[in-house]
């Protein structure tokens, strides 16, 4: 009995490292990204009746990971509008268009996606889950799962210099 | 036959690989075999996936944090889910829980064995009145009734419905108030909280080693304690425990 308890309690141990590999790509910053995976792990036990048994816990601790990094940009937002009245997504949405032909890093290109795109981005291509499942995760429809994913593809093919893929 | 690349990137991704999508496979597969710059497509949607395999992949590798070990661990030992996925350990837990005469909640057994298991953690989520014990900035700490009687409580009385027992109160070498107690429930808890800011930090915590005594006189003494318990108070002791009068002053001064 204490063995499969103690396999339940490592299941979610277990993500750790997955839920960590996340949040890296939504703060692009390794101790950022794991005070998001903290907010998130206290928000789930503050959330944990709202758990049914089924559910994927990597998809619903992506989700919790998520509202609370959207939480945390809105946040940011207000703060920084003060300073800088320009959504920061068109910024980056402008730069990822004018960029320059030039190889970036798989890394640095993937920092440049706008921030749904480079999310629809981690759930597909680096946390490998099914359109639906990340569609559930994000709450959108699988459509708009399926178009944020293939603007960010195009884009990133862009960046890193296969530029006839970029087309879509 | 025209098609989209966000078809052409579904089928890179394995998502038309379902039965129902037999005939909408095959009809891509034979464009593909007909047209190289699909191919090509398909190829570079595939070859793009796997490099994102890679993104951040050092995050799989590094140590994970303490704090979010545990904090995972306070959660995962909530999760209903043991419940449901662990049907073995849930009719383990029940035979375990089962007392001749005496109705108990499944769940408290559970996670006191969970507790067990983990050495430190969580339990008794269900307990009336919200959860008593909660996370903040990754540190368990007391809630609902537990805070109330943390506050409230002196040692050796219980009022009628109260969920734990007051034992030894102390200052620490830290100046700060610490209260020993034992949670009631079908597997008692011990733990031993602090008081900082407006909080108990919970410090140590075990399953007690034997139920507290009904007796509402009864005062726990440090030495029935279990010995994390008890080993954590003898760490952060300064000086003797209070006796009844300094507890009560201690009430008074709210801790502080």
């Amino acid at each position: 009995m204490e063995s499969s308890l103690k396999v339940l309690q490592d299941q979610l141990v277990a993500l750790l490292p997955r839920l960590r590999r996340f949040a890296r790509s939504l703060t692009h910053h390794a101790a950022d990204a794991d005070d998001l995976v903290q907010l998130a792990l206290e928000r789930a036990l503050q959330k944990i009746d709202q758990w049914r048994a089924g559910t994927r816990l990597d998809s619903w601790m992506f989700g919790i990971i998520h509202h609370a990094w959207i939480d945390e940009i809105r946040a940011r937002r207000r703060r920084d509008r003060v300073l800088a009245p320009q959504e920061a997504g068109d910024q980056i949405a402008d730069a990822a268009s004018e960029a320059p032909i030039q190889r970036l890093s798989l890394e640095a290109a993937f920092a440049q996606l706008p921030e749904e795109q480079r999310i629809a981005v981690s759930l597909v291509l680096v946390e490998g889950l099914a359109y639906k499942e990340a569609a559930a995760v994000l709450d959108v429809p699988i459509g708009t799962l399926t178009s944020r994913l293939a603007r960010g593809r195009a884009t990133l093919s862009t960046l890193l210099g296969g530029a006839e893929g970029a087309k879509s | 036959m025209s098609i989209s690349d966000e078809e052409l990137m579904a089928y890179a991704d394995g998502e038309l690989d379902g039965a129902q999508f037999v005939s909408r496979r095959a009809a891509l597969e034979a464009a593909l075999q007909a047209d190289p710059e699909l191919a090509r497509r398909v190829a570079e949607h595939r070859q793009l996936r796997e490099q994102l395999g890679t993104l951040h992949a050092e995050a799989l590798e590094e140590p994970v944090p303490e704090r979010l070990l545990t904090a995972a661990r306070a959660v995962s030992a909530a999760l209903p889910s043991a419940t449901v996925t662990d049907l073995a350990a849930v009719r383990a837990a029940r035979a375990a829980a089962a007392r001749p005469g005496r109705r108990v909640p499944v769940w408290s057994a559970l996670a006191a064995s969970v507790l067990i298991a983990a050495g430190v953690g969580y339990f008794a989520f269900l307990q009336h009145g919200g959860n008593p014990l909660a996370l903040k900035n990754g540190e368990l700490v007391a809630r609902a009734a537990l805070d109330r009687a943390l506050n409230q409580q002196l040692a050796g009385t219980a009022p009628i419905g109260a969920v734990a027992q007051m034992g030894v109160s102390f200052r620490a070498k830290t100046g700060a108030y610490c209260r020993s107690f034992v949670l009631k429930q079908a597997h008692p808890v011990a733990g031993l909280a602090c008081h900082q800011g407006p909080d108990w930090i919970i410090k140590a915590l075990a399953p007690s080693l034997s139920a507290p005594s009904s007796a509402d006189t009864y005062r726990l003494a440090a030495s029935e304690l279990p010995p994390t318990v008890r080993s954590k108070i003898e760490e952060l002791i300064a000086g003797d425990p209070l006796d009844a009068a300094a507890e009560a002053q201690a009430r008074q001064a709210q801790w502080r």
